[in-house]
């Protein structure tokens, strides 16, 4: 059953949200959208760049993006919460009763709005609607559960966001960061992991600000020597068995991913848990952040092209500026040296620009299709690369999803 | 032709255009009809004409100028015309050109003309159909006038002569004056006129001459002119059968050609005019002789005995229901059956109808070999085929476990394959009537234990007496309750109580509800899904609650696993067996139940309308869906036919060998088979029970470490890969419930809300 399957499953995108665009022309117009790069995107819906933005090309534009909501682990999952956002009253995941299971005490004003959002509450159409609508949905049983981050380009959302919140009866969970970013004002406390970008077009959304932690780990991994889990010191072997390496930089830990994950949730004391939100590397003892870890793992046993893609860019890009250990993906990770700040800065620079074709790869169908023609000459033959089609369907697709 | 012409002159007379013509309600019949009959002057004649113009125009325009044709001397020379086939022919032909030409401009010209002769006479032809028309549509072959034509024979063409003759004044026009032209009803008929078939037309002139003479007032004609069932009915068989003016024919149970004694008894038992059927039946009896072709068609050869048996049977029949004892019908029965024996299809114009009892063992005593045609010709001898089903039996035989048992039929279902067994149930149900009782007439021909050739007639002749006593009803009834047991069944319900039709005391709900009592222990077997198609399987695995699977061997793996936790393992693999006692442990239920079944007869009607709806009650064996049997004593109430598990294509050898007996009644299967009420899901158990969840997240860590390229599908969740609920509910229930020793199923929904509960993102398959 599972070979079907396998086919299919792509690895861990590096980056994937979902956002709320609004004209800033005109607030009252919004839209829900999901992609794997937001400054593309962006770019598309305001009509810079080419691609499917049909219902937000008309006078409204410029858009902005007024909050985004990332750390996806699956095109799936981004389109899964999309969907709910856009449209909340269908959604089970944002069922009138689960609101009241998830508050522990009920309030006057949460029985209010709940009572205000029936079952079939329709398509939100203002600002707060949908600021509360993703206030729910990050709440909810399902979505609560994810490793997502929301992040505040505008001022005036998180304004909403925050009088929601402290209206709204039920907290969103902790791990779930909120990043004010862009024009909010900076409160984020320094060294959370959760660095402002400063705006959307500075959003990096490929693997390059892991790739530090890709090529510790291709190399690790590589080393024909003993590997052992470092949990139950067994002999593992990566071609056969799913191992993971710890991200921080210097910590050379490699574990099984069952042990790792049992380690992990055994911490946690939630026997019903299955996917450990971080833990402490046994090792190391730092806190990793175990999306990162299977972004990783995944990258590596399914987007072999892709990771050497990265892994060739990232060697590029050492050889420009001579000391690349860019720790930014890592979030636990207080940067031990200073210096790769600036050089990932210099990254993505070069991501922002459209016409690096190494970033080619990585616009929306990146998913689908992995490096189609760069870097042929490591590319994987056994690959099927389904190139033309999946991205015009994605284009549409996302140009679709308006509100 | 000069005929179209003469009768326009008819119409036209300047003088009353304005009054009359237009406005149907304006008319005063009376005074109109005063004038215009007696006068010979033009204008009176005109006057009625005039009148009735619209009416002519459109179809009847005969009927206006009805009155003034009384006189013999006309009539002769009309039917001299009628009878000449030619200006018959001419003049039918003719009408459609004239309607066409009539516009009042013509009718003006003409005025100067205004001969009452040729109008006179064209209007008595005209009425003369139209008359038919009204009452008898048979007219075309019949030629009455044959006689009167004597005189006037000689005449050349019907059109000069019928200028040339004289006017004469009519005698009736005091008819109308009394009886009054009635012709408001005239005129609300004339607004929804159609025009008439030409056939019926010209048919129509031939031989209507007595019935004028008969001295129908032009009022009656008026009034009786309308739809007339009968006559339309006839008409439109006639048109049925010269295929002349429409090639559509008319869509008819029986071909009236071929079988029209039977129609006209039919007709003849609603009739209400004894008029009119004096002159049908002369002309019924010559049209066949008009109809060259004879078109036999099966259905008509075999409905047509129906319809004779109708007007018979409804006497006949009525009078059964009402006899009082059993006796009488069964001795009745047993006469006609001798007849019947013979019937076969040698004379078929005198065909027997049998009475319902008497076929029903008429059936009994053949042989039935059922095979496509293809099949039964090739062995030309009987024997051949016999002794080839024999040989199967035997086969089957050998495979099976027990030791042959007396009874043939049910050493043979239970011992094929035990699979089969649920399907052979289906088949034995459908040989019994809705109370569970056998259908009689089915003799069973014991192939096994006999040397085939020789067996065959014993068994024939052995049941032959029983039938025909009256004892026979419960004794062939148990006997073949033996032999069509179903091990699924509990004996009291698949009882083939005697047929009595006597006393139906009971209520009609109540008996129709009564076989619902359904068998106690009844033991499902499960269904062969290898023998589904792949739709089929699909739509049962989503009965289970799981989505469609692509995999062919995946769904019926897991439809089989369903199965097995809906109904316990152990039933699945137990044989039925076959319990032959059964049918000696309750002797007294047949008859109290016959009297029931009487009342399930004759309720028929009611219960057929609310039994189809019935099978559909999922899960629970529906309360009795009545199958109705046609209401004939002989033949034990069909009851409720239901099938609580999917059915399994029956091998073709069940074909063979069962011929359910029920073809031949006109039982109205309920569509009890498509309903397929569904077992209880086990998915209703296992969802609510609180810990499956857990047993399930147990499942999936005890599932052993994959590889990279197989991940686990505890790795799967670690990794955020998405679900596929499909997948996983396949592994879950194939191999993941396993590990830990799990029996219940899991569906699709139901994983979804487990990985939803613990954020495990999740997806269904995308269909491809």
């Amino acid at each position: 059953m599972a070979n079907v399957y396998d086919g299919v499953v792509k690895p861990i995108p590096a980056f994937y949200c979902c956002y709320l665009l609004r004209s800033t022309v005109r607030h009252s117009s919004l839209y829900i959208g999901s992609t794997p790069h937001p400054p593309r995107r962006l770019a598309q819906h305001n009509g810079v760049a080419k691609g499917g933005a049909r219902k937000t090309a008309n006078d409204k534009r410029p858009w902005e993006m007024t909050v985004i909501v990332e750390g996806f682990t699956s095109r799936v999952a981004a389109l899964q919460f999309e969907w709910a956002w856009q449209k909340p009253g269908l959604s089970r995941h944002l069922d009138p009763n689960q609101d009241e299971s998830n508050s522990t005490e009920p309030q006057p004003h949460a029985d209010s709005t709940r009572q205000a959002k029936p079952r079939a509450r329709g398509p939100a159409r203002s600002l707060k609607k949908h600021i509360e609508n993703l206030h729910a949905l990050l709440r909810s049983t399902y979505f609560s559960h994810w490793p997502l981050k929301v992040r505040f380009f505008s001022a005036d959302a998180y304004q909403l966001w925050r009088i929601w919140s402290d209206r709204v009866n039920g907290a969103i969970p902790k791990h779930i960061g909120i990043i004010l970013d862009g024009g909010c004002a900076d409160d984020n406390q320094p060294g959370t992991g959760n660095p402002r970008v400063g705006s959307v077009q500075q959003i990096q959304p490929d693997y390059s600000k892991i790739s530090g932690y890709l090529e510790k780990a291709a190399f690790r991994l590589d080393d024909p020597g003993d590997l052992r889990c470092s949990i139950c010191r067994v002999l593992v072997d990566p071609k056969d068995e799913l191992v993971v390496v710890c991200p921080q930089e210097r910590c050379y830990c490699i574990n099984h991913l069952l042990c790792l994950s049992a380690r992990f949730l055994d911490s946690t004391r939630d026997p019903e848990r299955l996917v450990p939100m971080s833990g402490t590397c046994p090792e190391c003892r730092q806190i990793v952040e175990w999306p990162l870890v299977m972004q990783e793992l995944t990258l590596r046993n399914r987007g072999k092209k892709e990771l050497e893609a990265v892994l060739r860019k990232k060697k590029r890009s050492d050889g420009r500026t001579i000391a690349a250990q860019s720790d930014i993906g890592t979030a636990a990770v207080e940067t031990r040296g200073s210096l790769p700040s600036a050089d990932t800065q210099t990254g993505w620079k070069d991501g922002l620009d459209e016409n690096n074709p190494e970033d080619f790869p990585l616009d929306e169908d990146w998913i689908e299709s992995l490096a189609p023609e760069s870097d042929s000459e490591m590319g994987d033959p056994q690959r099927p690369l389904p190139v033309g089609p999946s991205r015009v369907e994605i284009v549409i697709e996302d140009s679709d999803c308006d509100e | 032709m000069s005929t179209g012409t003469d009768i326009i002159v008819l119409s036209s007379s300047p003088d009353h255009i304005p009054t009359r013509t237009p406005a149907p309600p304006a008319y005063d019949p009376v005074k109109l009809f005063g004038l215009s009959p007696r006068s010979p002057s033009p204008p009176p004649p005109l006057s009625p004409t005039e009148l009735f113009r619209p009416a002519t125009r459109s179809r009847f325009f005969p009927v206006a100028d009805k009155p003034p044709q009384t006189e013999k001397g006309e009539e002769r020379t009309v039917k001299e015309i009628t009878n000449l086939p030619k200006f018959n022919s001419a003049l039918s032909e003719e009408k459609p050109k004239r309607r066409g030409r009539k516009p009042a401009s013509e009718k003006s010209e003409n005025a100067s003309k205004t001969k009452a002769a040729p109008r006179k006479k064209r209007t008595e032809n005209t009425t003369k159909r139209e008359n038919t028309v009204n009452q008898i549509l048979t007219g075309r072959v019949a030629k009455p006038g044959s006689t009167q034509l004597s005189t006037s024979g000689n005449k050349d063409t019907g059109v000069l002569n019928l200028e040339t003759t004289p006017e004469r004044k009519s005698t009736r026009g005091a008819d109308w004056e009394h009886g009054g032209l009635q012709l408001e009803a005239a005129m609300k008929r004339r607004m929804d006129w159609t025009p008439p078939s030409k056939d019926s037309m010209h048919i129509v002139g031939l031989d209507e001459g007595g019935v004028q003479k008969e001295g129908h007032g032009f009022g009656d004609l008026l009034s009786e002119y309308g739809f007339n069932s009968e006559v339309s009915s006839c008409s439109n068989a006639r048109v049925s059968g010269d295929d002349g003016p429409t090639k559509r024919r008319r869509i008819e149970l029986v071909d009236p050609r071929l079988y029209p004694a039977s129609k006209q008894a039919s007709h003849d038992a609603e009739d209400k005019m004894s008029t009119e059927d004096e002159q049908q039946r002369p002309s019924k009896s010559k049209k066949p002789k008009a109809q060259t072709k004879k078109m036999n068609t099966i259905t008509a050869r075999v409905t047509a005995r129906y319809l004779n048996e109708l007007s018979e049977n409804t006497d006949s029949s009525s009078k059964e229901t009402s006899a009082p004892g059993e006796d009488s019908a069964i001795g009745k029965s047993q006469t006609v059956k001798r007849k019947s024996k013979a019937k076969p299809k040698a004379h078929e114009p005198d065909f027997v109808v049998l009475s319902p009892e008497a076929a029903a063992k008429s059936l009994e005593n053949q042989d039935l070999i059922f095979g496509t045609c293809s099949q039964l010709e090739r062995e030309d001898s009987p024997t051949t085929l016999r002794e080839m089903q024999a040989a199967i039996l035997e086969s089957e035989r050998c495979v099976a476990t027990e030791p042959s048992s007396v009874i043939t039929r049910d050493v043979r279902s239970t011992t094929t394959v035990s699979r089969f067994s649920k399907t052979r149930g289906l088949w034995s149900v459908a040989s019994r009537d809705s109370e569970g009782s056998l259908v009689q007439q089915a003799e069973i021909i014991d192939l096994v234990d006999s040397p085939p050739t020789s067996k065959v007639p014993v068994a024939a002749s052995n049941n032959r007496p029983k039938t025909s006593t009256k004892i026979d009803d419960r004794a062939p009834s148990l006997s073949q309750d033996q032999t069509f047991r179903t091990p699924t069944e509990d004996p009291p319900a698949r009882r083939a109580p005697s047929p009595k039709p006597r006393k139906a005391a009971a209520k009609p709900s109540r008996a129709s509800r009564e076989p619902s009592s359904r068998p106690t222990g009844e033991q499902p077997t499960m269904p062969q899904y290898s023998g589904f198609t792949d739709t089929e399987l699909s739509t049962q695995i989503a009965k289970y609650g799981f989505k469609a699977i692509k995999n062919r061997k995946k769904m019926i793996e897991m439809l089989q696993k369903c199965w097995e936790s809906q109904h316990g393992k152990s039933m699945s693999t137990i044989p039925p067996v076959s319990q032959e006692k059964a049918p000696t442990s309750e002797p007294q239920i047949p008859s109290e139940k016959a009297t029931r079944k009487t009342t399930t007869r004759k309720t028929t009607a009611k219960s057929k309308t609310s039994a189809p709806s019935k099978p559909k009650s999922q899960k629970n064996p529906p309360p009795a869906t009545a199958v109705i049997t046609p209401p004939r004593p002989s033949f034990i109430d069909v009851e409720e036919i239901q099938d609580s598990e999917e059915e399994t294509i029956p091998s073709p050898s069940h074909y063979t060998f069962h011929p359910p007996t029920t073809k031949h009644l006109p039982i109205s299967t309920t569509p009890s088979s498509p309903s397929r009420p569904r077992a209880k899901t086990s998915r209703s158990k296992t969802t609510t029970s609180p810990d499956l969840a857990e047993q399930i997240t147990k499942a999936v860590r005890a599932q052993v470490p994959g590889t990279p390229s197989r991940p686990s599908w505890h790795e799967k969740i670690i990794m955020y890969d998405p679900i596929v609920l499909d997948d996983f509910a396949i592994w879950l229930n194939t191999e993941g419930l396993n590990l830990i020793g799990e029996d219940r199923e899991v569906g699709a929904a139901f994983l979804r809300s487990w990985c939803e509960s613990r954020g495990v993102c999740c997806c269904f398959r995308q269909s491809h």
